[in-house]
C-alpha cells in the first residue's frame, strides 16, 4: 500500500472506482492555483497576455483549426479583422472560421481567403463586398450558412468543433468575466458568444475595457476563459448600435403593418399573457407600436417578448405590457440600456434561444412573430439571404427557427420594392420552408397558407383584403413585368443548412 | 422614398440669418459652410435641419446628413436635387469633393474618381471620363506616353503673360530638348504648358490662353493647352473638409499635385514639371512646397528654376498690374513680351484694364 | 423630334430612374444603362426605350440611363420629359403621349 503525499494510505482499489488517482501535492494537479500562500501581490492570478499574437501563439493555434468569432458588435466590430490580421502575420493557413455572423465590417476577409489564410466560413449570413466576391466565386468550399439556433446545435453537439474562439467582449476582469453591457463598445447581449465560450476548446476574450474583479453580473464566465488580451477599441460604436429608430412614415409601410396588427389580433394567438418577437426592420417596429394599441385597448399584456430585442420593445416592457425579455442580441441603444438595467430584460444564449436539439428552446414558446422577406414563393418558401439577382446579401439568423416555433408566423413585406417583386414563383433560395410560414401580410392584400385553415377561417370576416399567394405573386408581375430568369454558374457558392443540421438548398454562382 | 414627412428648402446664400443654421448644422458634423457656395438646399423635418448640401458653380459641396437620419439615402434626394439645379444652370460637368470613405457612396451616385489624395480626399466627377477626354483632345497619346514619352510640364496662370513667364518657357523648352531629345518624335521632348483656365483672375481665360500662345509661338517644342477643371481650378482646389486654415492649401495642393502626377502626368508622358521660384506669395510658395513632397514618389522630377529679374526684382504679373495702374505703360513695356504689349492695347483688352484700374489688387 | 441640348430628367432615389439625353455625334441612336435590376430587366427596359425613341421620332441620341428600380410608367415618364427638354420643347404635344 503505497504512502501518498497526505500520509494517508488509500489503496488502489476501491470497489465502485474506475481508477483512483492518488493526491501528490496540493498544487500538483491545480496549476493555476497562485502557490505562495499569503503573497499578497494582487490580483492573484490573471490571464492577461500582452499581445493580441501571444495568445494565438500560446493558444497552439495551427494550420487547418477552426476558430470562431461572434457578431455582437455588428458593423462596428473591429475584433475580427484584429485578429485575422495577426494570425494571417504569423503564417497560419487554410482556417476554417466560424462567426455567427459577417457583416459589411468584415470585406478585408476577402484578402485573407484569397492569400489562404482562411479556406471556410462558417456563418449565418454574409454582406456587402465580401457577400458578393463569395457569390462571384471566391472561394472554392462553399460557404455553410447556418440559422442562429442551428448554430448552437451543431457546436454543442460537437459537430462543430471550434479549436480557438477569439470573442470581442465590452467589458472583462482578468479572470475573464464578461459582460456586454459596460464599456465604451457596449453591445448588450452576448447570446451568440456565449456558446462558443462554453465550448471551444480555448477561449480568448478581446476587450478595450478591464474592470475590477469580479465583474457581475457576468455573461461569459471565468471558468472558461483561457487568455484576455487587452486592446485599445474592440469595436466603433457607431457601427455597434443604431440610436433610437425613428417610427416609419412611409405610408407603404404602414399600411402593411396595420394590416399585419389586424391579422395576429383576429388570428387566435393574440390574447391575455401571449408571447412575440419582432425584428427590427421599419414595417417590424411599426406593427409593435400598433400591437401597443391593441394591447391597452383590450387591456392584454404580454408574458415576455423574445429574441433581438428593440427599444420599441423595451418601451412596452417598462411601460408594463411585455413582462419579460429574453434577449440574444441586443439591436439598438436602448436595448443595451434596458439589459444593464431592468431586472426582467434576461440575456439568454443562443441555445437556450433557438437550438432544436437541446431540451427545450424558447422559440417553441412563441406565439406570434413577424417576419420580413427579401422574396416569398407561391409555396410561402421565405427568403431572407439573397437578392433577387440571386446574390447573398442578407443572413438567415432566426428567421426560420422561430417560424416553425411561432404559433402564428406572419411574414411583411411590401409586394415589390422598386420593379423587384417579393412575391414571385420560385424563390432563389430557401431558408424558411414554405410548411412553416403562415400568412403573408403585403401592401396589396393578405395571403393566409392553406395549411393554416385555421386562420384562414378567424380571418376571412375579419375586412382584410385576403388573396391567395397565387393572386399577390400575379398581382406583382403586372406591375413589376415579367423579370428573366437569373444566370447561375454550375459551381457552388453557399450551402443552407436547415436548423436540424439538414441540406435545405443550395447557392450557386451568379453569371456575369 | 427616403423622404417621407421632409420639407425641402432652398436657401437665400446671401441672407446671413439663413446661412446661420446651415453654418451650425455643418459645423456640428465638422463640415464648414464655404464662402463660395450660391446656391443650397436643405431638408427639415419641422424646422429641424436633417440633411444639406450646396453647389459652388459646378461643384458639390459641403454635403451633410444628420447622423440619426441617415440610412434614409438622404444623400441621394440632395445630390439629385443639385444635379437637377445644376443643369438648369447649364452646367453639364458636376464635381465632388468626399472624403476617401464616402467614395462609394457617391461613385454609386453616378460620379467616378478624378484622383484622390490618399487618406485625405477625393475628386470625383460625373459623368466620368472628362479628365481623359480632356486630355484626348489636347493630344495627349495615352498608348505611346505610357512608354516611350519624356516630356516636361509648366503650370502657369499668367495674368497677363510677363517676360518673366516668357524666360521660364524659354527655360522649359531649352531642357527639354537637351534631356529628351528634339522634337521630331512628337512624344518626346516637348514642352507641355498649361494654362489656368479658373475665370478667377483679372484677365480672362481665353485672354490669358492666347497671350501665352502667341508669345510662345515661335518655340517649336512648345503646347499651350487650356488646364480645364482639373488643374489649379476650383476643382481640384477644395475648402471643404478641413478647419485649420493652414491645412487647406497643403491639402489642396496635395489633391491638385496627386491628380496631376497620377493622372495628367501619365498621358502626357511628362517626366519633368518645372516651376519658378516664389519669392512672394505664400500660397505659391506652399503649392511648391507640396511638388517637393508628392512629385517624386510618382517619379516626376522637380526643377525650380530663379525668376528672370529686373531692377532687384522678380518679373511678375502682380508688377505688371501694378505699374498699368499707376499708368506707367513705358515701364509695363519693358517687362512684357511684344505679343502681350500688343494685345495690351487692343480693344479687347480696354475694359480689363478700365476695371483694374478701378479695384485694388488681387493676388492672381 | 431633334435633339438641340442636353436633357435631364429624374432623381437618384430609389424607385425612380434619371436619364440624360443629347444629340450623339454620329447621329444614332446609344443607351447607355446602368440598372439595379440590370439582370432580370435590362433587355426589358432597353426595349422600352427603343420603342418610345422610334414613337417620338428621335434618330440621333445618346441616352445615359441611371436606373434606381423604376417601373416602366416612371421610365416613360422621365424619358419623355428629358427628351421634349433637349428638343426645347416647352408644351406637351399630348398625341405624342402614349
Amino acid at each position: 500500500m503505497p504512502k501518498k503525499a497526505a500520509g494517508r494510505d488509500i489503496p488502489s482499489k476501491i470497489p465502485g472506482f474506475k481508477e483512483i488517482k492518488h493526491f501528490e501535492g496540493a498544487f500538483a494537479n491545480t496549476p493555476l492555483v497562485r502557490k505562495q500562500k499569503g503573497s499578497r501581490t494582487l490580483p492573484r492570478l490573471n490571464k492577461i497576455v500582452e499581445s493580441l499574437e501571444q495568445a494565438i501563439l500560446k493558444s497552439g493555434l495551427r494550420d487547418g483549426m477552426c476558430v470562431s468569432f461572434h457578431h455582437h458588435l455588428r458593423d462596428g466590430d473591429m475584433v475580427l479583422n484584429m485578429v485575422m490580421d495577426v494570425i494571417a502575420n504569423l503564417g497560419i493557413k487554410n482556417l476554417t472560421l466560424a462567426s455567427s455572423s459577417l457583416t459589411r465590417a468584415h470585406n478585408p476577409l476577402i484578402r485573407h481567403i484569397k492569400n489562404g489564410v482562411v479556406s471556410r466560413l462558417i456563418t449565418s449570413g454574409l454582406r456587402d463586398k465580401l457577400a458578393e466576391e463569395v457569390s462571384h466565386g471566391l472561394m472554392e468550399t462553399p460557404v455553410l450558412f447556418h440559422t442562429h439556433g442551428g448554430r448552437a446545435r451543431m457546436i454543442e453537439s460537437g459537430e462543430l468543433k471550434v479549436d480557438i474562439a477569439f470573442l470581442g467582449v465590452p467589458s472583462s476582469d482578468v479572470y475573464g468575466n464578461a459582460n456586454g453591457y459596460t464599456g465604451p463598445s457596449a453591445c448588450g447581449s452576448l447570446g451568440y458568444a456565449m456558446v462558443d465560450a462554453e465550448y471551444a476548446e480555448k477561449v480568448v476574450l478581446i476587450t478595450d475595457n478591464l474592470v475590477e474583479y469580479p465583474n457581475t453580473p457576468f455573461s461569459i464566465h471565468q471558468d472558461h476563459v483561457d487568455y484576455i488580451v487587452q486592446v485599445d477599441q474592440i469595436g466603433d460604436p457607431e457601427g455597434i448600435s443604431s440610436g433610437a429608430l425613428r417610427m416609419t412614415r412611409n405610408p407603404r409601410d404602414i399600411l402593411i403593418a396595420e394590416y399585419a396588427t389586424h391579422v395576429i389580433e383576429h388570428s387566435g394567438y393574440m390574447e391575455d399573457g401571449f408571447s412575440l418577437q419582432t425584428g427590427s426592420g421599419s414595417i417590424s417596429l411599426a406593427v409593435s407600436n400598433f400591437m401597443r394599441d391593441v394591447m391597452l385597448r383590450k387591456g392584454y399584456t404580454a408574458s415576455f417578448a423574445l429574441g433581438g430585442i428593440t427599444g420599441s420593445i423595451v418601451r412596452l416592457h417598462e411601460e408594463g405590457l411585455i413582462k419579460r425579455l429574453l434577449d440574444v442580441q441586443s439591436f439598438d441603444q436602448e436595448a443595451i440600456r434596458s439589459i444593464g438595467e431592468n431586472r426582467y430584460h434576461t440575456e439568454i444564449d443562443a441555445s437556450y434561444y433557438a437550438n432544436p436539439h437541446n431540451k427545450g428552446c424558447a422559440t417553441n414558446k412563441i406565439n406570434v412573430v413577424i417576419l420580413s422577406a427579401m422574396e416569398i414563393d407561391t409555396d410561402f418558401n421565405v427568403n431572407v439571404l439573397t437578392g433577387s439577382d440571386g446574390v447573398i446579401r442578407g443572413a438567415s439568423g432566426g428567421h426560420s427557427d422561430t417560424a416553425i416555433g411561432a404559433g402564428i408566423s406572419v411574414i411583411v413585406a411590401p409586394l415589390f420594392r422598386g420593379r423587384s417583386a417579393t412575391v414571385v414563383d420560385r424563390v432563389n433560395t430557401v431558408i424558411t420552408p414554405g410548411e412553416t410560414a403562415d400568412v403573408l401580410v403585403t401592401d396589396y392584400g393578405v395571403a393566409v397558407n392553406p395549411r393554416r385553415r385555421d386562420i384562414y377561417d378567424r380571418l376571412k370576416t375579419k375586412h382584410l383584403p385576403l388573396y391567395s399567394i397565387e393572386e399577390l405573386y400575379q398581382k406583382a408581375e403586372k406591375v413589376t413585368g415579367r423579370p428573366e430568369p437569373v444566370q447561375f454558374e454550375k459551381k457552388i457558392v453557399g450551402v443552407v443548412e436547415y436548423r436540424d443540421g439538414t441540406i435545405l438548398d443550395v447557392i450557386h454562382q451568379v453569371k456575369d | 422614398m427616403g423622404d417621407y414627412g421632409f420639407n425641402t428648402e432652398i436657401i437665400q446664400t446671401d441672407e446671413t440669418a439663413e446661412r446661420k443654421p446651415v453654418e451650425d448644422f455643418l459645423h456640428r458634423l465638422s463640415l464648414s459652410y464655404d464662402s463660395d457656395v450660391d446656391y443650397t438646399v436643405v431638408m427639415k423635418e419641422g424646422s429641424r435641419i436633417v440633411a444639406t448640401g450646396s453647389l459652388a458653380g459646378g461643384v458639390i459641396k459641403c454635403v451633410g446628413v444628420e447622423p440619426e437620419f441617415q440610412g434614409l439615402a438622404l444623400t441621394n434626394t440632395i445630390v439629385s436635387h443639385l444635379e437637377m439645379e445644376a443643369y438648369r444652370r447649364n452646367r453639364e460637368r458636376l464635381f465632388v469633393f468626399s472624403r476617401p470613405r464616402n467614395r462609394a457612396a457617391f461613385e454609386d451616385l453616378g460620379f467616378q474618381s478624378v484622383g484622390e489624395y490618399p487618406e485625405e480626399i477625393v475628386l470625383l466627377e460625373k459623368p466620368g471620363g472628362g479628365l481623359l477626354e480632356w486630355a484626348m483632345s489636347e493630344g495627349a497619346d495615352q498608348e505611346r506616353s505610357a512608354t516611350e514619352a519624356a516630356n516636361v510640364a509648366l503650370v502657369m496662370n499668367c495674368n497677363p503673360f510677363t517676360k518673366g513667364h516668357r524666360y521660364l518657357v524659354e527655360q522649359a523648352s531649352r531642357r527639354a530638348e537637351e534631356l529628351y531629345g528634339s522634337t521630331v518624335d512628337e512624344s518626346r521632348g516637348v514642352v507641355h504648358l498649361f494654362v489656368v483656365s479658373e475665370d478667377r483672375s483679372l484677365f480672362p481665360a481665353a485672354h490669358r490662353l492666347r497671350m501665352v500662345r502667341e508669345g510662345t509661338a515661335d518655340l517649336s517644342n512648345v503646347r499651350v493647352h487650356p488646364g480645364g477643371p482639373y488643374i489649379i481650378s476650383s476643382a481640384t482646389f477644395p475648402t471643404y473638409f478641413i478647419r485649420n486654415p493652414d491645412d487647406i492649401v497643403r491639402t489642396h495642393a496635395g489633391l491638385d499635385l496627386h491628380i496631376f502626377a497620377s493622372r495628367i502626368a501619365p498621358l502626357f508622358g511628362i517626366k519633368r514639371r518645372m516651376v519658378g521660384h516664389e519669392p512672394y506669395c505664400p500660397v505659391t510658395a506652399a503649392y511648391n512646397r507640396a511638388m517637393k513632397d508628392i512629385l517624386p514618389t510618382y517619379g516626376i522630377e522637380l526643377e525650380e528654376i530663379h525668376r528672370l529679374e529686373q531692377g532687384g526684382r522678380a518679373v511678375s504679373a502682380s508688377t505688371v498690374r501694378d505699374l498699368i495702374r499707376q499708368e506707367r505703360m513705358d515701364e509695363v513695356k519693358k517687362i512684357v513680351p511684344e505679343t502681350t504689349w500688343r494685345y495690351l492695347g487692343s480693344a479687347e483688352a480696354r475694359p480689363v484694364i478700365e476695371r483694374l484700374k478701378k479695384e485694388k489688387d488681387r493676388r492672381h | 423630334m431633334n435633339l438641340i441640348r442636353t436633357g435631364k430628367a429624374g432623381t437618384l432615389e430609389s424607385s425612380d430612374v434619371m436619364i440624360t439625353v443629347k444629340g450623339h455625334s454620329e447621329n444614332r441612336v446609344e443607351i447607355k444603362l446602368k440598372s439595379i435590376v440590370e439582370k432580370r430587366f435590362g433587355r426589358h427596359i432597353r426595349r422600352q426605350i427603343e420603342d418610345i425613341l422610334e414613337r417620338m421620332e428621335v434618330n440621333s441620341a445618346l441616352v445615359d440611363v441611371d436606373d434606381r428600380g423604376a417601373l416602366d410608367c416612371v421610365i416613360q415618364a422621365r424619358l419623355e420629359t428629358a427628351l421634349y427638354r433637349a428638343a426645347g420643347i416647352q408644351s406637351l404635344r399630348w398625341e405624342e403621349i402614349q
